[in-house]
């Protein structure tokens, strides 16, 4: 059962703030959830190989070659703020 | 008590490519904020990555010049955090599978040679660059450097002093150098490194408490942060207590670190296979192919020079310390086989005039004019002063060393007669120095010679002057 704990650490880590008077409701859908998941331990895998990826392609690469030119006045225009050609976020302390 | 320091390195390098590790954006340093940006690697819903194959290359070759295994399969993942130096809030990276694992890079500190284990080398993405506004404006973003394609070499606790730190980190920037993979522009921050650290009681078998040091971007800067934390830690344990496992920053001004701040929950970043990249599958061809284009490396050279060439293992080291300086003595020794008369040159005179006027008076210069000019002093053709004035006039113009000795008239001058007929006449025109020196005063010899090497125009053969004077003056004397 997933408590309001492990709640609140997933929601801290996804940066979504949960009120007090919901934790308990996300505690029993997450429950739900990880129960519906669990359905696939029930499948005998022993004879399977991992699987690496969902597709079976593998090294789809590029050249290494420079393609894009300069869109900073198109791309700035996405952020909310800007400053000589800087984004600007809310101040925000150094992190690890 | 005595203690033992323990120490592992992740250094981070920014690979050599033309382009991004994921879009088509151009990979340099130093572009107008924002100029090398797309929304590939701004992370704009709906776009998607696409690896960049050389900087798939350059991995396998870091990893191969430092005795790595490389894994056949690997894969990309998800490491998930949110801090605006990544658009994305995620930093794509290798988790359980790196591209290279299980090598080594030798070094040799305090006089011993010892193997530092590499545990693995990953391929990941740089972050972008953030500024905070001195008027608190908010903090700035520039985004050149995000997703920038970066391995990070992480090595085992295998190292036990600050010096032995040092010097596998310079190691480490050497082979990166000689392979191509990194610029290693440490100013520049394309070459860094973190610190573990941990210190333990000598004998003792379990390790420390250990802590991270992060922003080291000089070698100085690694081998005295090691000092000051191993100093750090030892002081706390003998006052009985403990070292907290954190996360700290080195302040190289004020030679000192200090905690960073750290989020109340512990970081978790809920790595997860990279769903938009497929795995990568290497093959023993492409193995095969990247291994010979590996050029001999810094040890293997160096080894070379002491055993071969007998150049003492301290000249040795330095001139293959820099790949640029290692090319230029072989080229030079292809002209002038008095290798050793190469490096002492090469040691002191050159590299001063590298310090004094920078990479470039190498490409003036050219290997192959500072051979001749070796072999020209070294047959005894010119003197050491001329020598060191050709190699200066050479280094500004380009001269070639042999016109230029021509038309300065730098030759010695040995013809015996001549310079006996100089001899002679010096000793006529100064009878004073002629009967101090006969008085016993033997500053008067050098005073004389002096008057016959200003009459060669400095190009006399001191040997044969005082050989000549020396007779001229005892016959005098008889």
């Amino acid at each position: 059962m997933a408590d309001i704990d492990t709640v609140k650490k997933v929601a801290d880590l996804a940066a979504l703030s949960i009120e007090e008077n919901e934790l308990e409701e996300y505690a029993r859908d997450l429950d739900a959830i990880i129960g519906y998941m669990e359905q696939l331990s029930l499948i005998d895998t022993g004879n399977i190989a991992p699987m690496e990826h969902i597709v079976s392609v593998t090294n789809a690469f590029r050249e290494d070659e420079v393609t894009n030119t300069d869109r900073r006045e198109d791309l700035l225009k996405s952020a909310a703020v800007t400053k000589n050609n800087y984004y600007i976020v809310p101040n925000v302390v150094e992190q690890i | 008590m005595p203690y033992e320091i323990v120490i592992g390195l992740e250094i981070h390098a920014e690979l050599n490519t033309k382009s991004k590790i994921f879009c088509g954006c151009k990979n340099e340093f130093g572009g107008e904020p924002n100029s090398n940006c797309c929304p590939v690697c701004l992370g704009m819903p709906g776009t998607l990555p696409v690896l960049n194959k050389e900087a798939v290359i350059y991995a396998i070759k870091a990893g191969l010049a430092m005795n790595c295994r490389i894994s056949e399969v690997s894969k990309m993942d998800r490491k998930n955090y949110f801090y605006p130096d990544m658009p994305k809030a995620y930093q794509v990276s290798q988790y359980d599978i790196p591209l290279c694992y299980d090598g080594y890079v030798e070094i040799e500190a305090d006089g011993q040679t010892k193997n530092i284990g590499i545990e693995r080398i990953h391929l990941e993405e740089d972050a972008g660059k953030l500024m905070h506004d001195p008027n608190g404006q908010g903090t700035l973003i520039d985004y050149n450097r995000a997703g920038v394609p970066l391995i990070e070499i992480v090595t085992r606790p295998d190292i036990r002093s600050p010096k032995e730190a040092r010097v596998l980190f310079e190691n480490i920037k050497s082979i990166l150098e000689y392979t191509g993979v990194c610029d290693c522009q440490m100013q520049e921050g394309s070459l860094r490194a973190d610190v573990n650290l941990s210190v333990r009681p000598t004998g003792q078998e379990t390790l420390g408490t250990r802590t991270e040091m992060k922003n080291l971007n000089s070698f100085r800067a690694v081998e005295r942060a090691c000092e000051a934390e191993a100093k750090r830690q030892i002081e706390l344990l003998e006052k009985g207590l403990k070292v907290v496992q954190e996360t700290r920053r080195w302040d190289d001004s004020k030679q000192e670190s200090y905690p960073m701040r750290e989020k109340e929950e512990s970081l978790d970043y809920r790595f997860f296979p990279e769903p938009d990249l497929v795995p990568i599958v290497v093959d023993k061809t492409l193995i095969k192919n990247i291994k010979a284009s590996i050029p001999e490396l810094p040890g293997a050279r160096k080894k070379r020079y002491i055993n071969e060439l007998e150049i003492p293992a301290y000249d040795a080291n330095i001139i293959t310390s820099d790949m640029k300086i290692a090319d230029f003595f072989e080229e030079a020794t292809k002209v002038c086989s008095n290798y050793k008369l190469v490096s002492n040159w090469l040691l002191t005179d050159l590299l001063r005039l590298v310090k004094e006027k920078g990479q470039d008076v190498m490409q003036k210069l050219t290997a192959q004019k500072f051979g001749e000019l070796m072999v020209y002093y070294d047959k005894g053709e010119i003197s050491q002063a001329s020598a060191k004035k050709v190699l200066d006039i050479v280094s500004e113009t380009g001269e070639e060393p042999g016109s230029l000795i021509e038309r300065l008239e730098l030759k010695v001058q040995r013809d015996e007669n001549l310079v006996e007929s100089i001899v002679k006449k010096v000793v006529q025109d100064n009878p004073k120095a002629v009967s101090d020196y006969k008085s016993g005063k033997t500053k008067a010899f050098g005073f004389l010679m002096g008057r016959v090497m200003a009459q060669l125009k400095g190009n006399g053969d001191p040997e044969q002057i005082k050989r000549l004077l020396t007779r001229e003056l005892k016959s005098l004397m008889e």
